[in-house]
C-alpha cells in the first residue's frame, strides 16, 4: 500500500527520492482519471464531460488554446478549483486509484497533500528559502531538526537547487530569480511527498534557459511522479509527453499516446492546433 | 469500500486551531456587526420617546437649564459653526488639492504635503481646541464665538477634505486630463470642464464626512464657542450652543438624562443622514470608476 | 481666420487663469498646511512660559496636582498615568477584536455579511465621542455599579472599554486593507499544499500584512491617547494617581479640556496645561513619523 510511505522517516528520503508508487499491480494502467468531468464558474460551464486518463509514472500533456479550460481542469484534479470563489465541479468525477477524491468521505486537504500542484507564477512564501520547503512539511508530519534537514536538502537536490543555495537557506526566498523561484515551488511540493504532480504552464514567465531546466526535470521525476504538465507550447509537449490530451473549448478534442496524436491527429482543429493555427 | 485513512487529515491540533479560528472571527465579525446595532439601537429606542416638536422648536427652559424646553438653539448653534467652518476649509481643501493633484510638479513636494496632511489628520480635535482658544479666542481677541468656533472646526476639517479631494481627483482617468491637455488648452479649463464634474462625488462624499466629523465634535467647540446657553439667534460673534456641547453639558451636570436621550437622538439621526450620503456617493463614484 | 481666434483665446486663457489658479491653490495649500506648524510652535510656545517653574522632571514625574495651592504644584504624572492606563486597556481589547473582525472581513466572510459588515464599521466610527461618552454613562457605569460594588461605576476601565470601541473600527478597516493587499495567489499556494486555511493566514497571509496591520495599530493608539470627551465622561476626574482599573482618574487630554477654560491667562497652570497638549503632540508626531520612517524602509527593503 501507499500509506507505509508516510510513516517512512524522512532520513530514508535522501535521492534517489524513494518510487512514490510501488509498481506491478493490477491499477498501474492509470493513477489518475476523470469521468464525465464538468465545472462552472457560477451560472456559466467551462468544462463539459471531460474524460482523461493519467498512466502512472508517465507524463501526460494538457494542451488547447488559452481559455479551453486547462486550468480548471488541472486545479479541479486536486480540488484547489474549489479555492476559486464561485467555481464548482457540477458533475461526473475524479479518480485517483478508483478512488473517488470529490467523495464525502474525502477530505479536499488530504487530496491536494497526495495531488501538488505547480502554479503558473513561482509563488514564493514570505518567508526563508529552508522554511519555504518545509512549510507543507511542518503542517503534515512532526520531523525533528535533523529529519528536516535532510528533508530540505534531498528536496532541494531534486530540482537541482542545492548547490545554487546550500549557503543561504535562511535568506528570503523572494531574492532567487524568476527559474530558482519556480523550482523552489516545485522542491516544497516535493517535501510534501506527493503522489502526482500537476504543472501548470510552468515555464511561461521563465526565461529559455529555466525552461530547458525544468523540462530535465520533469523528465527526471516522472521516474518516481505520476506527472500533468499544461503547456500550449507544442515542441515543448512533444519534448517532454508520453501522453497528450487535445482540448477545446472545455472539452477533449483527443488523446493518446504522444506520438500518436503528433504524427496523424483524428481531427482537423487537432491538425490545425498543433500546426500553430488555432490557439 | 471502507474509507482509506490517506484521504483524511491527520492533524488534530490542526484541527482544533483551524476550528477555533473560524469560531472566533465568527464571534469578532458579529460583534462589529452587533456593537454599532447595539448602540445605536439603544440611544434612538430611548430617544425617540423624548422627541416632540416643542424639543426641536423651543429653547431650553427650566431650573436647571435643560430640565424643560427644546434644543433649538443647539441645533442652531451646530449649524451656524459648521457653515462657518465648511465655508473656510472647502474652498481651501479643494483648492490645495487642486494644487497636489494638477499642478505640483516635483513628487517630493507631492509626497511631503501629503504627509504633513496626515499629520494633521491624526492631530486630536483637542489640539485643534487649544490652538483655537490660546490664538483665536484669547490672543486675537475674538473671545468665545461662532466664528472662533467655526475656524478651529475649519482647520481641523481642512486635512480631511483635502485627503478625500486629492484622492477623487487623482482616480479620474490620466488619459482624459492627457488628451484634454494634447487639445492645447490650459489646465484650468482642463480642470474645470473635465476634471471637476467626475472627482465631484469624491469631494462631496470627503466634505459631507468631514462635516459631519465636525457636527459631532464637542471638544473643540467647548472652550472657542460654546455656551450653556442662549437665547438670541446665532450671530459669529457671540457665543452659541451646540448640540455635542449640549449633551456633554446635560450629562455632566447631570441635568436630564431624558433630554440627554433627545439631544443624542437629534445627534445621531443627523450623523447617520449625512454619512449614508456620503456611502452612496462613494458608492455612485466607485461604480463609475469601473 | 477661426483657427487663429481660437489660439488666441487658448493663449489668452493660459496668460490669465492658469498663473491665477496656480498661485491661489498652492496659498491654498500652503496656507492650511502650515496650521500644523502653527499648532506645534503656538503649544510649544505657551508650554515655555513654564521654564523656570518647574523642571521637566517635576513636572512629568513627581508633582501633584495642586493648581491652587501657594505656589501651584503643577505635576501630570496622574494624568500620563492614567492616559496610559486608558490606551492600555483598550487596545487590550481593540486590537484582538478589530483584527479579528479583518479576518473575518477579509478571509471568511461570504460576499453578503462583508457588505452589512462596512457599513456598520463606519457607522461605529461616525459616532461621535460626546454620545460614546454618554452611552457608556448609561451603560457601562451603571452595570460597573451592579458588578463591583461600586458608589459610582465611573472609572479608568469604564473609560478604556469605550475608548476601545472607539478605536475599534480604525484597527479593523485599516487590518482589513492591509490582508485585502495580499493576493489571492499568495493564498491559492499555500492552501494547494494540503494545509488548513488557519496555518496559511498565520504562516502566509498575517506577515505578508503585518506592516499594515501594526500601523493600523499605532495609529489606533494614536487615537486612543488624544480621545477625550468620551473618556473624560467615563473616568470621574480624579487627580489622584491611580492605583487599580477600577479608581478614578483624569486622562492628560481631560486634564486640559477640564480646566484650560477656567485657567487665567499667563498663569503658570495656563502654561501648564499647554505644556500637557504638548507631551500629546509630541507623542502623536513621533507615532507620525516613525510610520513613515517605517514604511520608507519597507519600500526600500520589500516586506
Ligand atoms: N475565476 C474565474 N471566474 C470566472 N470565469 C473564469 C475564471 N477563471 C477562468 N474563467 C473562465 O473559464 C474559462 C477557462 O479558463 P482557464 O481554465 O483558465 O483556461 P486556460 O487555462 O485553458 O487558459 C475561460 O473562458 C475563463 O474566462
Ligand atoms: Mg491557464
Amino acid at each position: 500500500m501507499t500509506t507505509q510511505f508516510r510513516s517512512m522517516p524522512a532520513t530514508q528520503l535522501r535521492p534517489p527520492l524513494v518510487p512514490a508508487v510501488t509498481r506491478g499491480d493490477a491499477s498501474a494502467a492509470a493513477a489518475l482519471h476523470t469521468i464525465d468531468l464538468c465545472s462552472s464558474y457560477g451560472d456559466r460551464g467551462v468544462l463539459t464531460n471531460v474524460s482523461i486518463e493519467c498512466p502512472v509514472q508517465q507524463v501526460t500533456a494538457i494542451m488547447g488554446p488559452s481559455g479551453c479550460g486547462k486550468s480548471t481542469l488541472v486545479k479541479a484534479l486536486n480540488r484547489t478549483l474549489e479555492l476559486t470563489p464561485g467555481a464548482r465541479v457540477t458533475g461526473g468525477g475524479v479518480f485517483f486509484r478508483d478512488q473517488d477524491l470529490y467523495a464525502r468521505e474525502v477530505d479536499n486537504r488530504a487530496v491536494r497533500k497526495v495531488i501538488g500542484i505547480i502554479h503558473q507564477r513561482p509563488q514564493p512564501f514570505p518567508m526563508s528559502i529552508e522554511e519555504n520547503v518545509l512549510f507543507g512539511v511542518r503542517f503534515h508530519q512532526r520531523l525533528t531538526r535533523h529529519q528536516r534537514h535532510d528533508l530540505v536538502e534531498a528536496c532541494l537536490q531534486r530540482t537541482g537547487l542545492w548547490t545554487e543555495v546550500r549557503d543561504r537557506l535562511h535568506q528570503p526566498a523572494h531574492q532567487l530569480s524568476g527559474g530558482q523561484q519556480q523550482r523552489l515551488c516545485l522542491a516544497r511540493t516535493l517535501a510534501n511527498q506527493p503522489e502526482v504532480l500537476l504543472m501548470d504552464e510552468p515555464c511561461s514567465s521563465l526565461d529559455p534557459a529555466s525552461t530547458e531546466r525544468i523540462e530535465q526535470l520533469v523528465a527526471e521525476l516522472k521516474r518516481d511522479y505520476t506527472i500533468v504538465i499544461v503547456t500550449h507550447n507544442v515542441s515543448q509537449a512533444k519534448r517532454v509527453a508520453d501522453r497528450v490530451v487535445l482540448m477545446m473549448e472545455g472539452q477533449v478534442l483527443e488523446q493518446g499516446e504522444a506520438e500518436q496524436v503528433f504524427d496523424c491527429p483524428r481531427t482537423t482543429a487537432g491538425a490545425d492546433f498543433l500546426a500553430g493555427r488555432i490557439g | 469500500m471502507a474509507s482509506n485513512p490517506q484521504w483524511r487529515l491527520h492533524q488534530p491540533r490542526a484541527l482544533l486551531a483551524e476550528r477555533l479560528f473560524v469560531a472566533g472571527a465568527w464571534i469578532a465579525g458579529s460583534m462589529g456587526f452587533l456593537l454599532p446595532v447595539a448602540i445605536i439601537g439603544y440611544l434612538l429606542v430611548n430617544g425617540i420617546g423624548v422627541l416632540s416638536w416643542e424639543f426641536i422648536s423651543a429653547p431650553p427652559r427650566g431650573y436647571p437649564l435643560g430640565l424643560h424646553g427644546g434644543i433649538l438653539p443647539a441645533i442652531q448653534g451646530s449649524l451656524a459653526v459648521t457653515m462657518v467652518a465648511l465655508g473656510v476649509a472647502f474652498p481651501l481643501a479643494v483648492a490645495s488639492a487642486i494644487y497636489l493633484a494638477e499642478y505640483a510638479e516635483h513628487p517630493r513636494f507631492v509626497a511631503i504635503m501629503q504627509f504633513l496632511a496626515e499629520c494633521l489628520a491624526a492631530v486630536p480635535a483637542l489640539l485643534f481646541g487649544v490652538l483655537g482658544y490660546g490664538l483665536l479666542v484669547v490672543q486675537f481677541g475674538l473671545g468665545i464665538s461662532a466664528l472662533a468656533g467655526g475656524l478651529t472646526l475649519a482647520m481641523m476639517m481642512y486635512p480631511v477634505i483635502l485627503i478625500g479631494s486629492h484622492a477623487a481627483l487623482q482616480s479620474v482617468d490620466r488619459s482624459l486630463r492627457e488628451s484634454a491637455l494634447a487639445m492645447g488648452v490650459s489646465r484650468a479649463y482642463v480642470i474645470r470642464r473635465a476634471l471637476l464634474p467626475r472627482a465631484w462625488p469624491g469631494i462631496i462624499a470627503a466634505t459631507v464626512l468631514a462635516g459631519s466629523h465636525a457636527v459631532g465634535s464637542a471638544v473643540p467647540v467647548l472652550f472657542t464657542a460654546a455656551v450653556v446657553q442662549t437665547r438670541s439667534a446665532p450671530s459669529l460673534d457671540s457665543p452659541v450652543m451646540t448640540l455635542p456641547t449640549h449633551l456633554f453639558y446635560l450629562v455632566s451636570e447631570a441635568v436630564s438624562f431624558e433630554h440627554a436621550y433627545g439631544t443624542a437622538f437629534v445627534l445621531l439621526v443627523c450623523l447617520l443622514f449625512a454619512n449614508t450620503c456620503a456611502l452612496v456617493l462613494r458608492r455612485r463614484l466607485r461604480m463609475r470608476g469601473e | 481666420m477661426a483657427q487663429v481666434m481660437a489660439q488666441d483665446v487658448r493663449q489668452l486663457s493660459r496668460m490669465t487663469l492658469d498663473p491665477l489658479m496656480w498661485t491661489a491653490s498652492l496659498a491654498a495649500l500652503l496656507l492650511g498646511v502650515s496650521t500644523l506648524f502653527l499648532i506645534i510652535i503656538y503649544v510649544l510656545y505657551q508650554a515655555s512660559g513654564l521654564i523656570g517653574e518647574i523642571s521637566l522632571g517635576a513636572f512629568l514625574f513627581s508633582e501633584a496636582w495642586v493648581p491652587l495651592a501657594e505656589p501651584p504644584r503643577l505635576g501630570i504624572m496622574h494624568a500620563w498615568m492614567s492616559t496610559l492606563y486608558v490606551t492600555a486597556i483598550s487596545l487590550l481589547v481593540a486590537v484582538p477584536l478589530g483584527v479579528g473582525i479583518a479576518l473575518f472581513t477579509a478571509e471568511l466572510a461570504p460576499p453578503a455579511a462583508r457588505a452589512v459588515l462596512q457599513p456598520c464599521l463606519e457607522v461605529l466610527a461616525g459616532i461621535p465621542s460626546v454620545v460614546y461618552g454618554f452611552f457608556g454613562f448609561v451603560t457601562l457605569v451603571v452595570w460597573f455599579e451592579a458588578w463591583f460594588d461600586m458608589t459610582t461605576g465611573v472609572s479608568i476601565l469604564a473609560a478604556g472599554l469605550i475608548v476601545a470601541i472607539t478605536v475599534t473600527p480604525f484597527i479593523a478597516s485599516t487590518a482589513t486593507e492591509a490582508l485585502d493587499a495580499v493576493s489571492a495567489g499568495d493564498r491559492e499556494a499555500g492552501l494547494s499544499l494540503g494545509v488548513t486555511r488557519f496555518y496559511t493566514i498565520r504562516r502566509i497571509v498575517l506577515p505578508r500584512a503585518m506592516p499594515g496591520i501594526f500601523a493600523g495599530v499605532v495609529l489606533g493608539f494614536a487615537r486612543a491617547i488624544g480621545e477625550t470627551l468620551a473618556a473624560l465622561m467615563l473616568i470621574g476626574n480624579s487627580v489622584a494617581i491611580p492605583g487599580s482599573v477600577l479608581d478614578r482618574g483624569q486622562t492628560l487630554t481631560g486634564l486640559v479640556a477640564t480646566e484650560l477654560g477656567e485657567a487665567a491667562v499667563g498663569t503658570p497652570k495656563y502654561h501648564a496645561l499647554f505644556a500637557a497638549s504638548a507631551v500629546l503632540m509630541v507623542l502623536i508626531l513621533l507615532i507620525n513619523v516613525g510610520i513613515l520612517l517605517a514604511k520608507k524602509r519597507l519600500l526600500r527593503h520589500g516586506f
